[in-house]
Protein backbone atom coordinates (compact mmCIF):
# COMPACT_ATOMS: atom_id res chain seq x y z
CA UNK A 1 0.00 0.00 0.00
CA UNK A 2 0.92 3.33 -0.62
CA UNK A 3 2.33 4.98 2.75
CA UNK A 4 2.29 8.78 1.35
CA UNK A 5 -1.47 9.02 2.14
CA UNK A 6 -2.62 7.96 5.11
CA UNK A 7 -5.76 7.90 7.28
CA UNK A 8 -9.51 7.70 7.05
CA UNK A 9 -10.41 11.25 8.28
CA UNK A 10 -13.97 12.89 8.84
CA UNK A 11 -14.75 16.16 8.67
CA UNK A 12 -16.75 16.81 11.64
CA UNK A 13 -19.62 19.30 11.11
CA UNK A 14 -20.87 21.32 14.36
CA UNK A 15 -23.37 24.07 14.15
CA UNK A 16 -22.57 26.23 17.29
CA UNK A 17 -21.57 24.54 19.94
CA UNK A 18 -22.73 21.20 19.07
CA UNK A 19 -21.69 18.12 17.09
CA UNK A 20 -23.92 16.99 14.21
CA UNK A 21 -25.24 13.76 14.62
CA UNK A 22 -24.58 12.56 11.21
CA UNK A 23 -20.83 13.38 11.79
CA UNK A 24 -20.52 10.34 14.69
CA UNK A 25 -22.12 8.28 12.08
CA UNK A 26 -19.62 8.55 9.63
CA UNK A 27 -17.21 8.25 12.26
CA UNK A 28 -18.35 4.74 13.44
CA UNK A 29 -17.94 3.83 10.06
CA UNK A 30 -14.58 5.28 9.32
CA UNK A 31 -13.52 3.31 12.58
CA UNK A 32 -14.80 -0.12 10.85
CA UNK A 33 -12.77 0.94 7.76
CA UNK A 34 -9.71 1.75 9.23
CA UNK A 35 -9.71 -1.20 11.11
CA UNK A 36 -9.94 -3.35 8.11
CA UNK A 37 -6.78 -2.27 6.04
CA UNK A 38 -5.05 -1.44 9.22
CA UNK A 39 -5.31 2.76 9.52
CA UNK A 40 -6.16 5.06 12.17
CA UNK A 41 -9.30 7.60 12.35
CA UNK A 42 -8.97 11.13 12.13
CA UNK A 43 -11.55 13.51 13.53
CA UNK A 44 -11.19 16.98 11.91
CA UNK A 45 -12.97 20.05 13.71
CA UNK A 46 -12.83 24.27 12.73
CA UNK A 47 -14.26 26.51 14.55
CA UNK A 48 -13.51 30.11 16.62
CA UNK A 49 -12.81 28.19 20.07
CA UNK A 50 -13.23 25.88 22.80
CA UNK A 51 -13.09 22.79 20.64
CA UNK A 52 -10.94 20.46 22.68
CA UNK A 53 -14.64 19.30 24.61
CA UNK A 54 -16.15 18.54 21.01
CA UNK A 55 -12.87 16.50 20.59
CA UNK A 56 -13.18 14.31 23.43
CA UNK A 57 -16.55 13.57 22.28
CA UNK A 58 -15.07 12.88 19.02
CA UNK A 59 -12.66 10.54 20.38
CA UNK A 60 -15.11 8.47 22.35
CA UNK A 61 -16.94 7.70 19.34
CA UNK A 62 -14.23 5.94 17.79
CA UNK A 63 -11.40 8.56 16.50
CA UNK A 64 -7.73 8.06 17.09
CA UNK A 65 -6.55 11.69 16.14
CA UNK A 66 -8.45 15.11 16.44
CA UNK A 67 -7.02 17.76 14.45
CA UNK A 68 -8.22 21.59 15.67
CA UNK A 69 -8.20 24.65 13.65
CA UNK A 70 -9.39 27.34 15.78
CA UNK A 71 -9.64 30.92 13.99
CA UNK A 72 -12.65 33.76 14.68
CA UNK A 73 -13.55 33.33 11.13
CA UNK A 74 -14.53 29.94 11.29
CA UNK A 75 -17.17 30.59 14.08
CA UNK A 76 -19.80 29.29 11.87
CA UNK A 77 -19.84 27.97 8.58
CA UNK A 78 -19.20 29.64 5.56
CA UNK A 79 -18.00 28.46 2.28
CA UNK A 80 -14.46 30.53 1.65
CA UNK A 81 -12.83 30.34 4.67
CA UNK A 82 -13.80 26.25 5.90
CA UNK A 83 -13.00 25.69 2.27
CA UNK A 84 -9.57 27.27 2.44
CA UNK A 85 -9.02 25.59 6.20
CA UNK A 86 -9.73 22.24 5.34
CA UNK A 87 -8.02 22.13 1.79
CA UNK A 88 -4.81 23.79 3.77
CA UNK A 89 -4.96 20.83 5.85
CA UNK A 90 -5.39 18.02 3.73
CA UNK A 91 -2.39 19.08 2.13
CA UNK A 92 -0.20 19.21 4.95
CA UNK A 93 -1.09 15.74 5.67
CA UNK A 94 -2.41 14.03 2.85
CA UNK A 95 -5.35 11.58 4.28
CA UNK A 96 -6.22 8.30 2.41
CA UNK A 97 -9.72 8.90 2.62
CA UNK A 98 -11.69 11.83 3.74
CA UNK A 99 -15.45 11.12 4.50
CA UNK A 100 -18.21 14.41 5.27
CA UNK A 101 -21.49 13.84 6.40
CA UNK A 102 -23.94 14.65 3.24
CA UNK A 103 -25.60 17.31 4.84
CA UNK A 104 -25.99 20.69 3.26
CA UNK A 105 -23.28 22.10 4.90
CA UNK A 106 -21.32 19.17 4.35
CA UNK A 107 -22.32 18.86 0.27
CA UNK A 108 -21.45 22.76 -0.02
CA UNK A 109 -17.89 22.09 1.25
CA UNK A 110 -17.23 19.03 -0.41
CA UNK A 111 -18.53 20.15 -3.88
CA UNK A 112 -16.26 22.65 -3.49
CA UNK A 113 -12.81 20.88 -2.07
CA UNK A 114 -13.27 19.01 -5.39
CA UNK A 115 -12.22 21.76 -7.07
CA UNK A 116 -10.11 23.02 -5.25
CA UNK A 117 -7.73 20.10 -4.90
CA UNK A 118 -9.11 18.48 -8.41
CA UNK A 119 -10.22 15.46 -6.20
CA UNK A 120 -12.87 12.59 -7.47
CA UNK A 121 -15.80 12.70 -4.83
CA UNK A 122 -18.80 10.36 -4.50
CA UNK A 123 -21.89 11.50 -3.37
CA UNK A 124 -24.44 10.48 -0.94
CA UNK A 125 -22.84 7.57 -0.62
CA UNK A 126 -25.54 4.75 1.54
CA UNK A 127 -22.62 1.48 1.47
CA UNK A 128 -18.46 1.99 2.05
CA UNK A 129 -16.04 -0.73 1.77
CA UNK A 130 -12.18 -0.79 1.84
CA UNK A 131 -10.03 -3.17 -0.11
CA UNK A 132 -6.70 -4.62 1.86
CA UNK A 133 -4.51 -1.85 0.52
CA UNK A 134 -6.95 1.11 1.62
CA UNK A 135 -9.04 1.78 -1.89
CA UNK A 136 -12.36 3.21 -1.07
CA UNK A 137 -15.51 1.77 -2.72
CA UNK A 138 -18.19 4.09 -2.19
CA UNK A 139 -21.58 3.17 -3.24
CA UNK A 140 -24.11 5.89 -4.85
CA UNK A 141 -27.72 5.60 -5.17
CA UNK A 142 -29.07 7.26 -8.60
CA UNK A 143 -32.18 7.77 -9.66
CA UNK A 144 -33.67 8.38 -6.62
CA UNK A 145 -32.28 5.40 -4.79
CA UNK A 146 -33.45 2.54 -7.61
CA UNK A 147 -30.01 1.85 -8.36
CA UNK A 148 -27.00 1.82 -6.88
CA UNK A 149 -23.61 2.87 -8.67
CA UNK A 150 -20.28 1.28 -6.69
CA UNK A 151 -17.57 4.09 -7.60
CA UNK A 152 -13.70 4.69 -6.89
CA UNK A 153 -11.83 7.62 -6.89
CA UNK A 154 -8.48 7.73 -9.02
CA UNK A 155 -6.91 10.36 -6.85
CA UNK A 156 -6.41 10.86 -3.16
CA UNK A 157 -7.40 11.78 -0.70
CA UNK A 158 -10.67 9.25 -1.81
CA UNK A 159 -13.37 11.68 -0.85
CA UNK A 160 -17.37 10.99 -0.18
CA UNK A 161 -19.94 11.92 1.42
CA UNK A 162 -22.14 9.97 3.98
CA UNK A 163 -26.12 9.75 3.65
CA UNK A 164 -27.06 10.87 7.19
CA UNK A 165 -28.83 7.76 8.68
CA UNK A 166 -26.85 5.44 6.16
CA UNK A 167 -24.56 3.60 8.76
CA UNK A 168 -25.27 3.84 13.10
CA UNK A 169 -22.99 5.57 15.97
CA UNK A 170 -20.93 3.68 17.78
CA UNK A 171 -21.75 3.86 21.60
CA UNK A 172 -19.01 6.66 23.53
CA UNK A 173 -16.46 4.77 24.89
CA UNK A 174 -15.35 7.41 28.11
CA UNK A 175 -12.07 5.32 28.41
CA UNK A 176 -11.09 5.33 24.65
CA UNK A 177 -7.58 8.05 24.01
CA UNK A 178 -6.77 9.86 21.61
CA UNK A 179 -4.72 12.98 20.37
CA UNK A 180 -5.61 16.30 19.81
CA UNK A 181 -3.90 18.63 17.85
CA UNK A 182 -4.50 22.13 17.09
CA UNK A 183 -2.74 23.23 13.27
CA UNK A 184 -2.02 26.58 12.42
CA UNK A 185 -2.95 27.01 8.65
CA UNK A 186 -2.13 30.32 8.54
CA UNK A 187 -4.48 33.41 7.26
CA UNK A 188 -7.74 32.90 6.04
CA UNK A 189 -10.08 34.23 3.36
CA UNK A 190 -12.83 36.38 4.57
CA UNK A 191 -16.22 35.03 4.11
CA UNK A 192 -17.93 36.73 1.08
CA UNK A 193 -21.26 35.30 2.03
CA UNK A 194 -22.77 37.33 5.03
CA UNK A 195 -25.49 35.29 7.19
CA UNK A 196 -28.14 37.87 7.86
CA UNK A 197 -30.24 35.99 9.81
CA UNK A 198 -30.05 32.41 11.22
CA UNK A 199 -33.35 30.70 11.68
CA UNK A 200 -33.97 27.64 13.88
CA UNK A 201 -36.81 25.82 13.46
CA UNK A 202 -37.46 22.95 16.40
CA UNK A 203 -39.07 20.05 15.05
CA UNK A 204 -38.96 16.31 16.47
CA UNK A 205 -36.17 14.52 15.21
CA UNK A 206 -38.35 11.67 12.75
CA UNK A 207 -35.28 9.96 12.06
CA UNK A 208 -35.01 7.06 14.83
CA UNK A 209 -38.78 6.74 15.53
CA UNK A 210 -40.36 3.31 16.21
CA UNK A 211 -43.63 4.02 14.43
CA UNK A 212 -45.09 7.05 12.25
CA UNK A 213 -47.38 7.86 10.28
CA UNK A 214 -46.47 9.88 6.97
CA UNK A 215 -48.81 12.05 4.67
CA UNK A 216 -48.70 12.60 1.13
CA UNK A 217 -50.11 15.06 -1.52
CA UNK A 218 -53.26 12.69 -1.55
CA UNK A 219 -54.05 14.09 1.83
CA UNK A 220 -52.88 17.88 1.82
CA UNK A 221 -56.59 19.35 1.91
CA UNK A 222 -56.51 17.80 5.72
CA UNK A 223 -53.13 17.07 6.59
CA UNK A 224 -54.26 17.51 10.35
CA UNK A 225 -56.10 15.06 10.07
CA UNK A 226 -53.26 12.64 10.02
CA UNK A 227 -51.35 14.15 12.02
CA UNK A 228 -54.20 14.39 14.75
CA UNK A 229 -53.87 10.62 14.19
CA UNK A 230 -49.99 10.37 14.85
CA UNK A 231 -50.80 12.35 17.92
CA UNK A 232 -53.51 10.08 19.34
CA UNK A 233 -51.13 6.82 18.42
CA UNK A 234 -48.38 8.67 20.17
CA UNK A 235 -46.51 7.71 16.87
CA UNK A 236 -43.96 10.13 14.86
CA UNK A 237 -45.40 12.47 11.73
CA UNK A 238 -43.52 12.31 8.62
CA UNK A 239 -44.76 13.76 5.03
CA UNK A 240 -43.26 13.65 1.31
CA UNK A 241 -41.74 16.67 -0.43
CA UNK A 242 -43.86 18.02 -1.92
CA UNK A 243 -46.41 18.69 1.08
CA UNK A 244 -43.25 20.97 2.77
CA UNK A 245 -42.52 22.43 -0.58
CA UNK A 246 -46.05 23.84 -0.36
CA UNK A 247 -45.01 24.96 2.99
CA UNK A 248 -48.02 22.73 4.54
CA UNK A 249 -45.39 20.89 7.06
CA UNK A 250 -42.28 22.06 8.35
CA UNK A 251 -38.93 21.49 6.03
CA UNK A 252 -37.56 18.88 8.46
CA UNK A 253 -40.24 16.04 8.55
CA UNK A 254 -40.12 15.16 4.99
CA UNK A 255 -38.91 11.35 4.29
CA UNK A 256 -36.58 10.49 1.13
CA UNK A 257 -33.91 10.96 -1.00
CA UNK A 258 -33.32 14.38 0.04
CA UNK A 259 -34.93 14.05 3.28
CA UNK A 260 -34.82 12.03 6.20
CA UNK A 261 -34.38 8.17 6.37
CA UNK A 262 -36.49 6.16 8.89
CA UNK A 263 -36.56 2.77 9.92
CA UNK A 264 -39.77 2.67 12.15
CA UNK A 265 -40.79 -0.79 13.01
CA UNK A 266 -44.05 0.59 11.40
CA UNK A 267 -45.42 3.28 9.08
CA UNK A 268 -49.01 4.18 7.87
CA UNK A 269 -48.64 5.63 4.96
CA UNK A 270 -51.32 7.75 3.48
CA UNK A 271 -52.34 9.55 0.20
CA UNK A 272 -48.30 8.95 -1.00
CA UNK A 273 -47.43 7.93 -4.46
CA UNK A 274 -44.50 5.91 -3.53
CA UNK A 275 -41.74 7.71 -6.12
CA UNK A 276 -38.40 5.99 -5.87
CA UNK A 277 -37.10 9.40 -4.52
CA UNK A 278 -39.38 8.97 -1.49
CA UNK A 279 -39.65 5.48 -0.80
CA UNK A 280 -35.50 5.12 -1.28
CA UNK A 281 -36.25 7.13 2.81
CA UNK A 282 -38.41 3.94 4.04
CA UNK A 283 -37.22 1.28 2.44
CA UNK A 284 -36.21 0.31 6.22
CA UNK A 285 -39.24 -0.08 7.80
CA UNK A 286 -39.73 -3.29 9.07
CA UNK A 287 -43.69 -2.94 8.37
CA UNK A 288 -45.86 -0.64 6.06
CA UNK A 289 -49.19 -0.20 5.71
CA UNK A 290 -50.46 2.48 3.21
CA UNK A 291 -53.96 4.02 2.18
CA UNK A 292 -53.80 5.14 -1.70
CA UNK A 293 -57.30 5.50 -4.04
CA UNK A 294 -55.68 4.53 -6.66
CA UNK A 295 -55.10 0.97 -7.37
CA UNK A 296 -52.35 2.22 -9.86
CA UNK A 297 -49.99 3.48 -7.36
CA UNK A 298 -46.82 2.18 -6.72
CA UNK A 299 -46.87 2.43 -2.96
CA UNK A 300 -49.07 -0.19 -2.67
CA UNK A 301 -45.64 -2.70 -4.07
CA UNK A 302 -44.02 -1.40 -1.64
CA UNK A 303 -46.66 -2.32 1.20
CA UNK A 304 -46.73 -5.12 3.67
CA UNK A 305 -50.39 -4.39 3.74
CA UNK A 306 -52.07 -1.96 1.24
CA UNK A 307 -55.63 -0.36 1.64
CA UNK A 308 -56.79 0.96 -2.24
CA UNK A 309 -59.84 3.64 -0.69
CA UNK A 310 -60.02 7.27 0.25
CA UNK A 311 -58.12 8.39 3.48
CA UNK A 312 -60.06 11.35 4.18
CA UNK A 313 -63.03 8.45 5.03
CA UNK A 314 -60.59 5.88 6.47
CA UNK A 315 -58.67 7.86 8.68
CA UNK A 316 -61.84 9.68 10.88
CA UNK A 317 -62.92 6.22 11.26
CA UNK A 318 -59.43 4.99 13.26
CA UNK A 319 -59.87 8.19 14.76
CA UNK A 320 -62.65 7.41 16.48
CA UNK A 321 -61.94 3.41 17.08
CA UNK A 322 -58.66 4.65 18.95
CA UNK A 323 -61.34 6.62 20.65
CA UNK B 1 -28.18 41.82 -14.20
CA UNK B 2 -27.43 38.98 -16.63
CA UNK B 3 -27.95 35.10 -14.96
CA UNK B 4 -26.81 32.44 -16.50
CA UNK B 5 -28.81 28.85 -15.65
CA UNK B 6 -26.96 25.84 -15.88
CA UNK B 7 -28.99 22.99 -17.04
CA UNK B 8 -28.91 19.31 -17.93
CA UNK B 9 -31.90 16.49 -19.11
CA UNK B 10 -32.44 13.64 -17.37
CA UNK B 11 -34.25 10.94 -17.74
CA UNK B 12 -37.68 10.08 -16.07
CA UNK B 13 -36.45 8.46 -12.59
CA UNK B 14 -39.61 6.42 -12.66
CA UNK B 15 -39.28 4.81 -16.25
CA UNK B 16 -35.05 4.03 -15.29
CA UNK B 17 -34.88 0.21 -14.89
CA UNK B 18 -31.50 -1.88 -15.15
CA UNK B 19 -30.38 -4.69 -17.36
CA UNK B 20 -30.45 -7.84 -15.07
CA UNK B 21 -28.01 -8.74 -17.08
CA UNK B 22 -25.55 -6.50 -18.47
CA UNK B 23 -26.15 -4.16 -15.29
CA UNK B 24 -26.35 -1.03 -17.41
CA UNK B 25 -29.47 1.49 -17.53
CA UNK B 26 -31.99 0.77 -20.21
CA UNK B 27 -32.37 3.81 -22.48
CA UNK B 28 -34.70 2.07 -24.96
CA UNK B 29 -38.04 3.46 -24.35
CA UNK B 30 -37.42 6.12 -21.45
CA UNK B 31 -38.68 9.09 -21.90
CA UNK B 32 -36.31 12.48 -20.98
CA UNK B 33 -36.97 15.88 -19.26
CA UNK B 34 -35.32 19.16 -18.55
CA UNK B 35 -33.77 18.01 -15.09
CA UNK B 36 -36.79 19.08 -12.49
CA UNK B 37 -34.63 21.36 -10.42
CA UNK B 38 -33.56 23.10 -12.93
CA UNK B 39 -36.38 23.82 -14.36
CA UNK B 40 -37.05 25.46 -10.78
CA UNK B 41 -33.71 27.21 -11.27
CA UNK B 42 -34.62 28.65 -14.64
CA UNK B 43 -38.02 29.63 -13.50
CA UNK B 44 -36.41 31.50 -10.39
CA UNK B 45 -33.95 33.10 -12.66
CA UNK B 46 -37.39 34.31 -14.97
CA UNK B 47 -39.03 35.66 -12.14
CA UNK B 48 -36.10 37.90 -11.89
CA UNK B 49 -36.30 38.99 -14.94
CA UNK B 50 -39.32 39.57 -14.85
CA UNK B 51 -39.17 42.03 -11.96
CA UNK B 52 -35.63 43.76 -13.32
CA UNK B 53 -35.50 42.93 -16.76
CA UNK B 54 -32.44 40.54 -16.18
CA UNK B 55 -30.69 38.50 -19.21
CA UNK B 56 -31.02 35.03 -18.75
CA UNK B 57 -28.39 32.44 -20.53
CA UNK B 58 -28.96 28.62 -20.43
CA UNK B 59 -26.12 26.25 -21.23
CA UNK B 60 -26.15 22.95 -20.71
CA UNK B 61 -23.18 20.07 -21.34
CA UNK B 62 -24.35 16.74 -23.15
CA UNK B 63 -25.42 15.23 -26.64
CA UNK B 64 -27.14 17.17 -29.62
CA UNK B 65 -30.27 15.38 -28.81
CA UNK B 66 -30.92 17.91 -26.11
CA UNK B 67 -31.78 20.80 -28.77
CA UNK B 68 -35.12 20.83 -27.91
CA UNK B 69 -35.15 20.68 -24.45
CA UNK B 70 -32.76 23.90 -24.70
CA UNK B 71 -34.91 25.64 -26.91
CA UNK B 72 -37.86 24.94 -24.95
CA UNK B 73 -35.79 26.72 -21.82
CA UNK B 74 -36.14 29.88 -24.62
CA UNK B 75 -39.74 29.50 -25.26
CA UNK B 76 -39.99 29.54 -21.71
CA UNK B 77 -38.76 32.68 -21.33
CA UNK B 78 -34.55 32.27 -21.53
CA UNK B 79 -32.71 35.36 -23.97
CA UNK B 80 -30.73 32.81 -25.10
CA UNK B 81 -29.15 28.79 -24.91
CA UNK B 82 -25.82 27.53 -25.24
CA UNK B 83 -25.04 23.47 -26.07
CA UNK B 84 -21.67 22.51 -24.93
CA UNK B 85 -21.84 19.06 -26.86
CA UNK B 86 -18.39 17.47 -27.82
CA UNK B 87 -17.87 13.59 -27.81
CA UNK B 88 -14.64 14.46 -26.26
CA UNK B 89 -17.00 15.56 -22.85
CA UNK B 90 -18.40 12.18 -23.24
CA UNK B 91 -18.41 10.27 -19.77
CA UNK B 92 -17.83 13.30 -17.21
CA UNK B 93 -17.53 13.00 -13.70
CA UNK B 94 -19.21 15.98 -11.78
CA UNK B 95 -15.36 16.88 -11.60
CA UNK B 96 -15.10 17.09 -15.28
CA UNK B 97 -18.63 18.54 -15.82
CA UNK B 98 -18.14 21.69 -13.42
CA UNK B 99 -15.16 22.37 -15.57
CA UNK B 100 -16.50 22.43 -18.87
CA UNK B 101 -19.24 24.35 -17.37
CA UNK B 102 -17.57 26.87 -15.54
CA UNK B 103 -14.69 27.25 -18.74
CA UNK B 104 -17.85 28.14 -20.95
CA UNK B 105 -19.61 30.49 -18.38
CA UNK B 106 -15.87 32.35 -18.08
CA UNK B 107 -16.10 32.86 -22.04
CA UNK B 108 -19.43 34.12 -22.05
CA UNK B 109 -18.04 36.78 -19.42
CA UNK B 110 -20.45 39.32 -18.61
CA UNK B 111 -22.50 37.34 -15.82
CA UNK B 112 -23.64 38.75 -12.77
CA UNK B 113 -25.38 35.42 -11.21
CA UNK B 114 -25.23 31.49 -12.09
CA UNK B 115 -28.43 28.90 -10.75
CA UNK B 116 -27.92 25.27 -11.14
CA UNK B 117 -30.80 23.00 -9.68
CA UNK B 118 -29.62 21.91 -6.48
CA UNK B 119 -29.13 18.51 -7.62
CA UNK B 120 -30.08 16.17 -10.40
CA UNK B 121 -32.87 14.10 -10.13
CA UNK B 122 -30.26 11.13 -11.98
CA UNK B 123 -27.18 11.10 -10.61
CA UNK B 124 -28.21 13.56 -7.23
CA UNK B 125 -24.66 14.74 -6.30
CA UNK B 126 -25.45 18.70 -5.94
CA UNK B 127 -21.39 19.22 -6.38
CA UNK B 128 -21.58 20.43 -9.47
CA UNK B 129 -22.79 24.01 -8.43
CA UNK B 130 -20.03 24.26 -5.84
CA UNK B 131 -16.98 23.06 -8.12
CA UNK B 132 -18.73 25.65 -10.71
CA UNK B 133 -18.41 28.47 -8.36
CA UNK B 134 -14.63 27.25 -7.32
CA UNK B 135 -13.42 26.67 -10.90
CA UNK B 136 -14.68 30.90 -11.13
CA UNK B 137 -13.59 31.62 -7.82
CA UNK B 138 -16.93 33.17 -6.64
CA UNK B 139 -18.95 32.65 -3.48
CA UNK B 140 -21.27 30.18 -3.64
CA UNK B 141 -25.04 30.01 -1.50
CA UNK B 142 -26.35 26.55 -1.94
CA UNK B 143 -30.06 25.32 -1.32
CA UNK B 144 -31.50 28.34 -2.06
CA UNK B 145 -35.67 28.38 -2.06
CA UNK B 146 -35.97 32.18 -2.21
CA UNK B 147 -33.71 35.18 -3.90
CA UNK B 148 -34.75 38.96 -4.36
CA UNK B 149 -31.72 41.68 -5.56
CA UNK B 150 -31.68 44.32 -3.25
CA UNK B 151 -29.78 47.94 -4.45
CA UNK B 152 -27.63 45.52 -6.68
CA UNK B 153 -27.27 42.66 -3.75
CA UNK B 154 -28.25 38.80 -3.87
CA UNK B 155 -30.52 38.51 -0.99
CA UNK B 156 -31.48 34.75 -0.72
CA UNK B 157 -33.01 32.38 1.81
CA UNK B 158 -31.13 28.85 2.53
CA UNK B 159 -32.78 25.99 3.71
CA UNK B 160 -30.44 23.86 6.11
CA UNK B 161 -31.39 20.89 8.39
CA UNK B 162 -33.30 22.41 11.10
CA UNK B 163 -33.91 25.93 10.17
CA UNK B 164 -32.41 28.48 7.58
CA UNK B 165 -30.71 30.88 7.12
CA UNK B 166 -31.18 34.57 4.99
CA UNK B 167 -27.47 35.53 3.73
CA UNK B 168 -26.22 38.21 1.08
CA UNK B 169 -23.62 38.34 -1.34
CA UNK B 170 -22.45 40.79 -3.86
CA UNK B 171 -22.33 39.60 -7.63
CA UNK B 172 -20.87 37.79 -9.04
CA UNK B 173 -22.38 34.69 -7.15
CA UNK B 174 -23.63 31.25 -7.92
CA UNK B 175 -26.78 29.83 -6.58
CA UNK B 176 -28.08 26.53 -6.23
CA UNK B 177 -32.32 26.56 -6.49
CA UNK B 178 -34.19 24.09 -4.61
CA UNK B 179 -36.84 21.52 -6.61
CA UNK B 180 -40.06 22.44 -5.58
CA UNK B 181 -39.60 25.88 -4.84
CA UNK B 182 -41.50 27.56 -7.28
CA UNK B 183 -43.70 26.75 -10.16
CA UNK B 184 -42.21 26.28 -12.94
CA UNK B 185 -44.21 28.42 -16.17
CA UNK B 186 -45.34 26.65 -19.59
CA UNK B 187 -43.70 27.68 -22.67
CA UNK B 188 -45.24 30.88 -23.92
CA UNK B 189 -46.90 30.45 -27.49
CA UNK B 190 -45.19 34.01 -29.14
CA UNK B 191 -41.84 32.69 -27.95
CA UNK B 192 -42.21 29.61 -28.90
CA UNK B 193 -43.15 30.38 -32.74
CA UNK B 194 -39.82 32.67 -32.32
CA UNK B 195 -38.04 29.40 -30.99
CA UNK B 196 -39.55 27.17 -33.73
CA UNK B 197 -38.92 29.82 -36.67
CA UNK B 198 -36.02 32.18 -36.16
CA UNK B 199 -33.81 30.88 -32.87
CA UNK B 200 -30.56 29.25 -33.81
CA UNK B 201 -29.08 27.56 -30.86
CA UNK B 202 -25.09 28.15 -29.99
CA UNK B 203 -23.31 24.67 -29.81
CA UNK B 204 -19.63 25.38 -28.35
CA UNK B 205 -17.33 22.41 -28.58
CA UNK B 206 -13.73 21.14 -27.17
CA UNK B 207 -11.79 23.60 -29.78
CA UNK B 208 -14.49 26.39 -28.33
CA UNK B 209 -13.50 26.41 -25.10
CA UNK B 210 -9.91 26.99 -23.73
CA UNK B 211 -9.08 23.37 -22.54
CA UNK B 212 -7.25 20.09 -23.18
CA UNK B 213 -8.61 16.95 -23.96
CA UNK B 214 -7.21 15.33 -21.20
CA UNK B 215 -9.30 17.84 -19.00
CA UNK B 216 -12.72 16.64 -20.04
CA UNK B 217 -14.88 13.43 -19.90
CA UNK B 218 -13.77 10.59 -18.83
CA UNK B 219 -10.22 11.34 -19.41
CA UNK B 220 -10.35 14.69 -17.04
CA UNK B 221 -12.85 12.45 -14.25
CA UNK B 222 -11.33 11.66 -10.99
CA UNK B 223 -13.82 9.46 -10.09
CA UNK B 224 -15.62 6.12 -12.08
CA UNK B 225 -18.16 3.66 -11.89
CA UNK B 226 -17.15 0.48 -11.11
CA UNK B 227 -20.50 -1.20 -11.36
CA UNK B 228 -24.40 -0.86 -11.07
CA UNK B 229 -26.63 -2.61 -8.39
CA UNK B 230 -30.41 -2.73 -8.36
CA UNK B 231 -31.12 -1.23 -4.98
CA UNK B 232 -33.70 -3.32 -3.59
CA UNK B 233 -36.28 -0.97 -2.58
CA UNK B 234 -37.85 -3.21 -0.78
CA UNK B 235 -41.08 -4.88 -2.73
CA UNK B 236 -43.27 -6.58 -0.32
CA UNK B 237 -45.78 -8.73 0.40
CA UNK B 238 -48.87 -5.99 -0.93
CA UNK B 239 -51.74 -7.94 1.30
CA UNK B 240 -55.11 -6.30 0.49
CA UNK B 241 -57.01 -4.92 3.29
CA UNK B 242 -60.72 -4.84 1.61
CA UNK B 243 -63.99 -4.13 2.86
CA UNK B 244 -66.64 -1.56 4.00
CA UNK B 245 -64.35 1.83 5.09
CA UNK B 246 -65.77 0.81 8.74
CA UNK B 247 -64.27 -2.75 8.17
CA UNK B 248 -60.62 -1.27 6.84
CA UNK B 249 -60.03 0.93 9.76
CA UNK B 250 -60.76 -2.11 11.95
CA UNK B 251 -58.35 -4.41 10.59
CA UNK B 252 -56.00 -1.17 10.37
CA UNK B 253 -56.37 -1.15 14.04
CA UNK B 254 -55.63 -4.48 14.72
CA UNK B 255 -52.58 -4.15 12.64
CA UNK B 256 -51.79 -0.91 14.86
CA UNK B 257 -52.56 -1.83 17.67
CA UNK B 258 -49.32 -3.65 19.37
CA UNK B 259 -47.63 -0.21 18.44
CA UNK B 260 -50.68 2.50 20.17
CA UNK B 261 -48.25 4.18 22.51
CA UNK B 262 -50.47 5.30 25.66
C1 LIG C 1 -34.22 15.71 -7.19
C2 LIG C 1 -35.49 15.25 -6.56
C3 LIG C 1 -35.49 14.90 -5.23
C4 LIG C 1 -36.66 14.48 -4.61
N1 LIG C 1 -36.60 14.14 -3.28
C5 LIG C 1 -37.74 13.72 -2.67
C6 LIG C 1 -37.73 13.31 -1.29
O1 LIG C 1 -36.70 13.31 -0.62
N2 LIG C 1 -38.90 12.93 -0.72
C7 LIG C 1 -40.06 12.90 -1.42
O2 LIG C 1 -41.11 12.53 -0.83
N3 LIG C 1 -40.10 13.25 -2.70
C8 LIG C 1 -38.97 13.66 -3.35
N4 LIG C 1 -39.03 14.03 -4.66
C9 LIG C 1 -40.35 14.07 -5.33
C10 LIG C 1 -40.84 12.72 -5.76
O3 LIG C 1 -40.32 12.42 -7.03
C11 LIG C 1 -42.38 12.68 -5.82
O4 LIG C 1 -42.82 13.72 -6.65
C12 LIG C 1 -43.05 12.82 -4.45
O5 LIG C 1 -42.53 11.87 -3.54
C13 LIG C 1 -44.53 12.62 -4.57
O6 LIG C 1 -45.17 12.97 -3.36
P1 LIG C 1 -46.61 12.45 -2.98
O7 LIG C 1 -46.61 10.97 -3.05
O8 LIG C 1 -46.99 13.10 -1.71
O9 LIG C 1 -47.52 13.13 -4.10
P2 LIG C 1 -48.18 12.52 -5.40
O10 LIG C 1 -47.18 11.85 -6.25
O11 LIG C 1 -48.98 13.62 -5.97
O12 LIG C 1 -49.14 11.39 -4.87
C14 LIG C 1 -50.32 11.61 -4.18
C15 LIG C 1 -51.01 10.27 -4.07
O13 LIG C 1 -52.15 10.41 -3.26
C16 LIG C 1 -53.16 9.57 -3.78
N5 LIG C 1 -54.46 10.11 -3.33
C17 LIG C 1 -55.16 11.17 -3.82
N6 LIG C 1 -56.28 11.35 -3.11
C18 LIG C 1 -56.31 10.41 -2.16
C19 LIG C 1 -57.23 10.08 -1.12
N7 LIG C 1 -58.33 10.79 -0.93
N8 LIG C 1 -56.94 9.03 -0.32
C20 LIG C 1 -55.80 8.30 -0.51
N9 LIG C 1 -54.91 8.56 -1.49
C21 LIG C 1 -55.15 9.62 -2.28
C22 LIG C 1 -52.99 9.61 -5.27
O14 LIG C 1 -53.53 8.44 -5.84
C23 LIG C 1 -51.48 9.69 -5.40
O15 LIG C 1 -50.91 8.41 -5.56
C24 LIG C 1 -37.86 14.40 -5.33
C25 LIG C 1 -37.86 14.71 -6.68
C26 LIG C 1 -36.69 15.14 -7.30
C27 LIG C 1 -36.72 15.46 -8.75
Amino acid sequence: MSREYRGVWVYIERRGGEIVESSLEVLGKARELSDKYGDSVVGVLLGSSGLEKLAETVIQHGADKIYLVEDPILSEYSTIPYSEALARLITMFKPNILLYPATRNGRDLAGRISAKLSLGLSANTVWLDVTNDGILLAGVPGFGGNIMAVTKCLSKPQMATVRPGAFVKLSPDPNRRGSIEKIDVGELPKPRVNIIESVKIEVEDISKAEAIVIAGMGVRDNVELAKKLAEKLGWAFGATRPLSDEGLVPRDIFIGATGKTVRPKIALIVGVSGAAHFISGVAGAEKIISINIDPEAPIHTYSDYSVVGDAYKILPKILEKVG
Amino acid sequence: MHIIVCMKVTPKTEQVKLDPVTKTIIREGVENEINPADKNALEAALQLKDKHGCKVTVIGMGPPIWEPYMKLAVAMGADNAILLSDRAFAGADTLATSKVLATAIRKIGDYHMIFCGEESSDAGTGHVPPSIAEFLGIPQITFVNMVEIIDGRVRARRILEGGYEIVEANPPVLLSIEYGCNTPRFPDFRRKRYVDREFKLTIWGLKDLDLKEEEVGLKGSKSIVEELREMKLGERAREKITGTEDEIAEKILKLIQPYIKK
